[in-house]
């Protein structure tokens, strides 16, 4: 358990069985009264934000967060993921894995945060390399002209690419934005 | 060197003029400037305000009222201190376990009066710095105020846990984007040293100044029963037995300069270190506070 006084950043508490990262916070306490603590919050499975106030002495609970290391195994109804040190799997629904899953690999390792032992979210390597599997067919010498096409990868992702990227080729996309970042001879 | 840059310099210069320009006020007003002890063995008994100890027996002031009252039964009409006072688990953006208080007492004034001149002294020393203070400050009763931004009235059903939310989740902020406003006519729970008005028994003499939404100064006309006075410490302390926190002793020295008589008077005391942040434009004390490493530390 902690206390209002061991509020701080990135202190992470839970709320009504949900994990809460504080983002902010201001002590606020007029001169004859109750002391109170201003936060503002962030939902870690949502990424909801919240202004909330507690009162000093409030009981917060501790949201118990662990960050581990995943293997991305395979798709079915759900995600299939296996613990890399404990060869536990894990399942995450569709939600949970979210824009993730445009550039999600199989046996790609990926971090994930586990609330109660449970994933609520898991975060790509910041940069990953995929083959392009439908593409309109690229036009000769036209390198350096800046125009781009849409193409599909093999995650069934769409991205934006250079037209000389052909189908059948990799590529090397920056997840945290989900753009293309160069081509890979493989 | 410790924070050696040319805007500490500036502000370490500027924090000096403001403080001479505050003497000037009194010393022209003819107030004399007091000083009271820091470690004394009575703390002012509040439910909400937690005193330091120090040794077995001492306590550091949370403020130094009452000592100022004692003086002020021993005949002296009007004075002024500027002190460090101490409270104990208070720090933030503005608030700081060590600050620095202006306080005065005025004898035959009331709180009006000490509004005025509250006025008069914040406009006053205000010339010493670049910042246009407003030509008056706006005046509201709580009750107003409360009904106004919360939707309901404090002083005819007291609710102290929705009272202090209430202030500072909707009314502080409300308060941020005015010049100056005294909040005034307080309920008669929220201070255990104010005088309740004669007509309005549920109401106190006492107002509050906000500058940017920032509580600057507290001031009433001053408790001088020393039945009442004495029953309401009782009662505080009973209030923070019942919060588990510690009692104090009574102070009979102050009880006693009551029985033997004090003038009528009022008092307001001044957070030195949030007008200087206001009227240098500082978000927060801790940039005109002159050693907030030592502020980080605890």
């Amino acid at each position: 358990m902690y206390d209002t006084s061991d509020i701080r950043k990135n202190l992470k508490i839970k709320i009504d069985g949900e994990p809460w990262i504080v983002v902010d916070f201001q002590f606020v306490k007029p001169g004859k009264g109750v002391a109170f603590t201003r936060t503002r919050l962030k939902n870690m499975i949502t990424g909801l934000v919240i202004e909330k106030t507690f009162r000093s002495g409030e009981k917060l609970e501790e949201a118990e967060l662990e960050e581990v290391s995943l293997q991305f195994l395979y798709k079915d109804d759900t995600y299939h993921f296996m613990n890399t040190q404990t060869y536990e799997q894990l399942e995450m629904t569709d939600a949970q894995v979210g824009e993730a899953k445009n550039f999600l690999l199989e046996n790609m390792q990926v971090t994930a945060l586990l609330f109660e032992g449970k994933p609520v979210s898991i975060t790509l390597p910041t940069f990953v390399e995929i083959q392009v599997i439908e593409a309109e067919p690229g036009l000769k010498g036209d390198t350096a002209t800046g125009g781009s096409k849409t193409v599909v990868l093999s995650t069934q992702a769409k991205v934006q690419v250079p037209l000389f990227i052909e189908k059948g080729e990799w590529i090397k996309i920056d997840t945290r934005t989900g753009e293309y970042v160069e081509r890979v001879k493989k | 060197m410790i924070n050696s840059s040319k805007e500490f310099i500036e502000t370490l210069k500027a924090r000096c003029s403001i403080i001479k320009k505050i003497r000037e006020f009194f010393d022209n007003s003819g107030y004399i400037e007091v000083e009271t002890p820091l470690v004394v063995p009575f703390p002012s008994i509040d439910a909400f305000i937690d005193p330091v100890e120090v040794g077995n027996t001492g306590y550091l002031i949370t403020s130094p009222e009452m000592e100022m009252k004692i003086l002020m039964g021993k005949g002296v009409d009007k004075i002024y201190q500027i002190t460090h006072a101490f409270r104990d688990g208070e720090r933030g953006k503005w608030h700081s376990m060590e600050f620095t208080m202006l306080e005065w007492y005025r004898a035959g004034a009331d709180y009006i009066d000490m509004m005025d001149e509250t006025f008069r002294l914040i406009s006053y020393v205000s010339t010493c710095t670049k910042k246009q203070v407003p030509p008056s400050f706006e005046r509201i009763r709580i009750r107003d105020i409360f009904m106004n931004k919360a939707g309901w009235d404090p002083i005819l059903k007291w609710d102290e846990e929705r009272f202090f939310r209430d202030l500072v989740e909707k009314i502080e902020p409300s308060l941020e984007v005015a010049g100056g406003v005294f909040l005034y006519d307080f309920p008669v729970q929220t201070c255990p040293m104010a005088r309740a008005s004669n007509s309005h028994p549920h109401v106190l003499e006492r107002f509050e100044l906000y500058l940017r939404g920032i509580e600057i100064a507290n001031g009433y006309t001053e408790l001088i029963d020393p039945e009442i006075q004495n029953s309401q410490m009782v009662k505080e302390n009973e209030r923070r037995k019942k919060m588990g926190k510690k009692s104090y002793p009574v102070n009979n020295f102050f009880i006693e300069a009551l029985k033997h008589g004090l003038p009528q008077c009022a008092g307001t005391a001044l957070g030195i270190d949030r007008l200087i942040a206001y009227l240098l434009d500082k978000d927060g004390i801790r940039d005109v506070i002159t050693f907030k490493e030592y502020n980080e530390m605890y």
